[in-house]
């Protein structure tokens, strides 16, 4: 196999996949030009970097980057240790890398690199998946990124990377026995986080944390500081009714213009969007995220390669539930956790690796597309 | 079934890719749900709440009317201040509970210190001070006071939740609490008297945290500096603003403090209480009057508010202002009061008093009232004017005890403490089992054993006064004889259970000894911070001459009481210069003046009344009290003083104290006389100073001498009682004497010179009392006839023009702030007394001429060629008291038509001699023969002048 994909032909390219995403970045970029003309400029560069990107790994066989999955592991858990050690160091939170012209969030590239590391893995062990030793290696290949992302600490993240990798552990072939028993194991977990939140003086979840959870619950009571951001997001959605208090207005009465939501611009952009754009924005953005989270997974379901298959349920899930957690959370449905909304909220290395995920998804689509033209294989026989 | 249910799922789950679209679209359907109730459903409420969050109204004060006196001359006004405001607006919410308490400490401390710097004055409420020694203290005036102060401090509702150990908190405890983490968590870095400020201004806070509207300032009427430092400093000082307010100022303002009253905060009650219609321009921050024409014509004073709309973002800061309506200022109100002689007759009374006072003062410590057989040879002790230095509080006891070693004041607090120890384990001795009965004790110990019961014992709500029987024998036995022994009353209340159940355990075998014990250890705990009780023993110290009218002096002189120089104290210290010529002095002088000694007499009061429309020219009270420290904030320390001092400065004495008429009355009585035909002008009775004809006999003021046979305007102008006894039993014959029928006579003729209603002067004012029973004395102004001055002067102008009853008035006119007439007042006629003969009126005038003619103090008058007609009238109150003295007048023909109508009036004054003298002074003062500067110069006569008369 080569690593560039010759014999694409224009019409190889998922167009519906490819618009769905600009447009969505579109609209995210004059979302935060409505924010600061500052993040429209930044977001800018970022999206036409990542269409690059995205073009530049449409064209490299993703079965290619797949068989340096080792390579790819270490790569990831050393980014992770020099930001552990060497981070810049906001809010609390060691998260970013500062390489001189640019800050970069290991965390967020981790996604792209882990779905694809343990696509990688899982594909190689597929035989032997079931296996106690496999799955105990498994869980601990996917404990030592976790852990450092934890530690950062990005709880968030953490529990994000969890759910795409367990996803991914499931598609590659996961036997029922221990399917049960991970979802037992799963639902037994979140009782025990509920019971541990009640108590007061607990000492397993960081306070902070366990005040946000709390807070979702009994927003009165905590309204005063930490759940007034979650609650402030609410109201302004909902004061945006249909059609919005329109994007880049200098009304004093929005709760934008009035500083009432702080860091609008990362993990409560949605909020700008539900004020400013009403009902119609917030539903075309749900809309347009739901509709390349389907694509990523009629692309899987399409693939003749289950390894194209997992990839893109991978990345499907990736923007979906990060998609979903931060709309619920500004919306009031979930606890305040610090999750972004892709596509749209301002942050070069989310940017840049959501559109790496897509041209791999794009790539996947296109080796489909070339096997079936020519003609190799009976579609069937895959299913 | 459950094979079928498992192969189902099982189905469903071997198409995972199915199950993650399922998943997928199920999630985000349900994000669109979401959507659609908060922004379509609910949409339209959460913009309204929003915009009502970000938009605030604020209200912009107006300016107060100023009051003028009929001549324009400006009385009281409103000057601009700024005033700095502290508030927790949730700007420091995200620190945690230490690190807020850090910043807000220090931001106190910064705000504090810069003030200070500039001279400022720090608003202090809190109850907790610092003594030379740098010693905290309680600076409470009882122990009630305390324990209230102790419960709002640990956040109880009632003293009663308080555990013991709490109540038994000392000022170093509380400062100790309230700076530890649990509350304030003040910084050791802070030296003890800048804890104390911190303390001071976040205690403010604490008590405003749950009413919202109600802001904490930390000082007012600020320095341009500190607005500067303020201003520039707003991103660090957060919290801390400047706002724009007004400080209230009054002219003069013992003269007229009476009339005007003073303002203040509105009180939550009085806010309530508000009528609906005004209530709007009102809210719970604002300053309204409360008391006199501040609080009468608050409406026209108050003015109209304005407002505008604030778009504020998440901290509070400003983004826009909009819709903003200026304020218009408050109207402007003109009395009728003539500000001069306002005053003149103020300080003729001052100096009066002063006159009456000094002859009369002995070099003697106690001294028996009751042993005069006449009150108008009632002395004044030099003991009870030292005394006085401590019951009126012209000595602080506080500053004593917290005075610097080595002076007298910290001499004399040491005696009194031991002094006081003494006195409270022979007092608990006593209610333990007592040695005799409280009528057998010495004075002293009757006092303190009277004030442990009565007063101590009731207000701590340890005895239950409510539950107590009004008809119960011991309780009547102890307050009529005093023939009970103190333990066995608290024994028997005890065993009656009017004790409070605090006392009372549950077990049922508690010995009444063991609640005894109890309620002592209270006393004994509590009567340490009870200022009553200090009072009472300081009083008892000097009369028991264990204080000396030396020391008296010098812890006056060393409290700035009064201001000498070396060389007087020296001599006062040596004994060159005895306390006695000291005080006699300073009373001589004015320093020592009769309204702040408190001594009987110390009180006056002088209506001055155009009796042709019922215009109030002068309403003086003597004595009155400086409004300026109870305006704006109050003046703890001088409010308490006035309430508990002895000559009741807060009270109007000429619209709210109310004795009887006297011989002022008689002119009811004629004119009854005469219009039921049971005298006329030749009608003669014969007084040999004594009236037989009821018993016992009421006797003339001449007995035992005699007036021989007078006739009705003889007996106004010598004042004779035998004649009006004659009268009155004349007209009550109804084939017998029947005192009904005379007392329904004198009450027909009182209403005809309007003594039946208030005057309508528009302050507070007493309703006047017409005798019920008694005709023959109530016929002399005695029985139990009670008028305030102010009813004297609806009454003497109607004798003045002959049957017109004017409703007195303070209030000539109400101006807007650029001087338009908004409202005049006119004079209102309530009544016009037609039915009276005109033979009667010349009668009744003719003789109060005649007597002003016959009286000394006219002296001057007459040769002035001024007329003036008046009677003179004295009450007595008790045999230990002076005899009060009173004169009504008019001016008759003068040279330029002048129409005035006086009433002079002063309590215990032994006799209507000397307000009859201040009368003839205003009547020589308002006809010109003498200006004000003329009469203050004349020095105070302190030669022996007794006169009788009446």
């Amino acid at each position: 196999m080569k690593l560039f994909t010759s014999n694409i032909k224009f019409t190889d390219y998922n167009f519906k996949l490819i618009i769905n995403t600009i447009i969505v970045s579109i609209f995210g970029i004059i979302v935060l030009g409505s924010v600061d003309k500052y993040y429209l400029k930044q977001q800018l560069i970022g999206v036409l970097i990542g269409i690059f990107a995205m073009l530049f790994f449409s064209r490299i066989d993703y079965r290619e980057i797949l068989s340096y999955y080792r390579i790819i592991y270490l790569f990831n858990t050393i980014l992770l240790l020099i930001v552990t050690f060497f981070g810049t160091e906001v809010n609390d939170a060691r998260r970013w890398l500062n390489i001189g012209f640019i800050t970069f969030q290991p965390s967020e590239l981790s996604k792209i690199l882990l779905i694809l590391f343990f696509t990688g893995f899982l594909f190689i062990n597929k035989e032997k998946l079931n296996n106690f030793k496999t799955l105990s290696i498994t869980i601990i290949l996917a404990a030592i990124p976790l852990f450092l992302i934890l530690r950062e600490p990005d709880l968030s993240t953490t529990i994000i990377l969890l759910f795409i990798i367990y996803i991914i552990v499931v598609i590659s072939g996961l036997s029922r026995k221990y399917f049960y028993i991970s979802i037992i194991a799963l639902v037994a977990l979140i009782a025990i986080f509920f019971i541990i939140i009640k108590i007061p003086n607990q000492k397993v979840i960081p306070k902070y944390q366990q005040n946000r959870v709390l807070a979702w619950l009994n927003p009165e009571k905590y309204e005063a500081n930490n759940s007034m951001q979650q609650q402030n997001s609410i109201q302004a959605i909902g004061s945006g009714q249909l059609t919005g208090k329109g994007l880049y207005n200098d009304n004093y009465l929005t709760y934008k213009n009035s500083n009432y939501v702080p860091e609008s611009q990362t993990d409560f952009i949605f909020t700008v969007v539900g004020e400013e754009t009403g009902f119609i924005g917030s539903f075309l953005v749900v809309f347009s995220l739901y509709s390349i989270v389907i694509l990523c997974f009629v692309v899987g379901y399409k693939s003749i390669y289950t390894r194209g298959r997992i990839i893109a349920t991978g990345i499907g899930t990736w923007i979906g539930i990060q998609s979903f957690v931060n709309i619920a959370v500004t919306t009031g449905l979930f606890p305040n956790t610090g999750v972004t909304l892709p596509f749209i909220s301002y942050g070069l290395t989310s940017v840049v690796s959501l559109y790496i995920g897509i041209g791999i998804i794009l790539n996947i689509d296109i080796q489909t597309k070339i096997q079936k033209r020519m003609d190799l294989i009976d579609e069937k026989k895959y299913f | 079934m459950v094979q079928n249910i498992i192969k189902k799922i099982n189905k469903i789950i071997s198409k995972k890719q199915h199950i993650a679209i399922l998943l997928f679209s199920f999630m985000f359907i349900l994000l669109i749900l979401r959507l659609f109730n908060l922004q379509i459903i609910n949409g339209y409420t959460f913009r309204k709440n929003f915009n009502l969050k970000i938009q605030k109204e604020i209200k912009i004060n107006s300016t107060r009317g100023n009051i003028y006196d009929c001549n324009g001359k400006l009385l009281a006004y409103d000057k601009l201040s700024y005033d700095v405001k502290i508030e927790d607006d949730g700007r420091l919410d995200y620190l945690s509970n230490d690190e807020k308490n850090n910043k807000l400490n220090s931001i106190i401390f910064d705000t504090i210190t810069s003030l200070e710097k500039n001279n400022d004055t720090i608003l202090y409420t809190f109850k907790i001070k610092q003594n030379s020694d740098g010693k905290y203290y309680f600076d409470t005036a009882s122990n009630i006071e305390k324990n209230r102060f102790l419960a709002d401090i640990y956040g109880k509702i009632s003293i009663d939740e308080l555990s013991d150990e709490q109540l038994e908190s000392t000022a170093e405890d509380i400062i100790d609490y309230l700076s530890s983490n649990v509350r304030y968590n003040i910084d050791k870095k802070y030296s003890p008297s800048d804890k104390l400020k911190i303390i001071n201004t976040r205690y403010a806070m604490t008590l405003n945290r749950f009413s919202k509207y109600i802001d904490t300032y930390i000082a007012k009427n600020i320095s341009e500096k500190s607005v500067a430092y303020i201003s520039e400093n707003t991103n660090k000082l957060i919290g801390i603003s400047v706002i724009q307010g007004s400080m209230r100022f009054y002219n003069d303002s013992k003269y007229f403090s009476s009339i005007i009253g003073y303002t203040g905060k509105i009180s939550e009650g009085e806010y309530n209480n508000l009528s609906k219609s005004v209530k709007n321009n009102y809210s719970i921050n604002d300053t309204i009057g409360k008391a006199g024409i501040e609080k009468n014509l608050d409406i026209e004073l108050q003015g109209v508010k304005g407002s505008k709309t604030l778009f504020l973002d998440s901290t509070g800061n400003t983004l826009k202002v909009s819709n903003e309506i200026n304020p218009s200022p408050g109207n402007d109100v003109f009395l009728t009061i003539d500000s001069e002689l306002q005053m003149t007759a103020y300080d003729l009374i001052e100096r009066k008093l002063t006159e009456i006072i000094l002859p009369r003062i002995i070099n003697v410590i106690n001294y028996d009232k009751s042993n005069e057989k006449d009150t108008k040879d009632i002395k004044i002790p030099i003991g009870e004017i030292y005394s006085s230095f401590f019951s009126n509080s012209l000595i602080d006891i506080n500053d004593m005890a917290n005075s610097k070693d080595g002076t007298t004041s910290k001499y004399i607090y040491n005696i009194f403490l031991s002094y006081k120890e003494k006195i409270t384990n022979e007092l608990i001795n006593e209610l333990k089992s007592s040695t005799k009965n409280q009528s057998n004790y010495s004075s002293e110990m009757k006092d303190y054993s009277a004030y442990i019961i009565d007063e101590f014992l009731v207000n701590h709500n340890i005895i239950l006064l409510d539950k107590l029987p009004k008809d119960d024998n011991m309780y009547k036995a102890w307050n009529n004889s005093g023939d009970v022994k103190v333990s066995d009353l608290l024994n028997y209340y005890i065993a009656n259970k009017f004790i409070s159940k605090n006392f009372i355990s549950k077990s049922k075998y508690q010995e009444t000894s063991e609640i005894v014990n109890k309620i002592c250890k209270y006393i004994n705990n509590n009567l340490e911070y009870d200022l009553s009780f200090s009072r009472l023993i300081l009083k008892h110290m000097v009369y028991n001459e264990v204080i000396s009218g030396k020391q008296i002096c010098l812890i006056a002189i060393e409290q700035g009481y009064f201001n000498e120089n070396t060389d007087t104290i020296l001599k006062i210290n040596s004994g060159e210069r005895t306390a006695y010529d000291y005080l006699y002095g300073k009373i001589a002088d004015l320093e020592l003046t009769p309204g702040e000694m408190g001594i009987e007499p110390c009180s006056g009061s002088c209506i001055i009344t155009d009796p042709n429309t019922g215009k109030v020219k002068a309403c003086v009270s003597y004595p009155g009290y400086d409004n300026n420290k109870l305006s704006n904030y109050i003046d703890q320390k001088y409010y308490n003083k006035l309430i508990s001092h002895n000559s009741r400065p807060l009270y109007n004495h000429a619209t709210q104290e109310s004795f009887a008429p006297g011989s002022t009355y008689k002119m009811v009585s004629a004119t009854a006389g005469l219009q039921t035909f049971v005298i006329n002008s030749e009608t003669y009775h014969e007084c040999n100073g004594e009236f037989e004809r009821i018993s016992p006999h009421p006797k003339c003021w001449i007995y035992p001498d005699g007036h021989g046979y007078q006739n009705v305007v003889g007996a106004i102008t010598n004042s004779c009682n035998m004649f009006f006894y004659n009268t009155a039993y004349d007209f009550s014959y109804n084939n017998h004497y029947d005192d009904n029928k005379g007392i329904e006579i004198l009450k027909k003729y009182a209403s005809k010179f309007g003594l039946d209603k208030k005057s309508g002067i528009e302050l507070e004012e007493t309703m006047p009392i017409i005798s019920e029973k008694d005709a023959i004395r109530s016929a002399i102004g005695q029985g139990y006839n009670s008028f305030t001055a102010s009813s004297l002067s609806v009454y003497i102008s109607c004798i003045a023009n002959k049957g017109e009853i004017y409703n007195l008035s303070l209030l000539d006119k109400i101006t807007n702030s650029n001087k338009d007439i908004i409202k005049s007042f006119i004079p209102s006629i309530r009544n016009k007394t037609v039915d009276i003969a005109d033979s009667t009126w010349d009668m009744l005038e003719t003789g109060m001429v005649e007597m002003c003619n016959a009286h000394q103090s006219f002296t001057t008058n007459r040769a002035n060629g001024i007329l003036v007609a008046g009677k003179t009238g004295t009450s007595q109150q008790s045999s230990k008291h002076p005899d009060n003295g009173q004169f009504v007048g008019y001016l008759l023909n003068n040279p330029n038509n002048l129409n005035y109508s006086f009433v002079v009036r002063m309590a215990n004054s032994y006799g209507a001699v000397y307000s009859a003298d201040i009368c003839a002074d205003l009547c020589t003062y308002v006809t010109g023969y003498i200006t004000r500067e003329e009469l203050l110069k004349r020095g105070i006569l302190s030669s022996n002048n007794y006169i009788t008369g009446d």
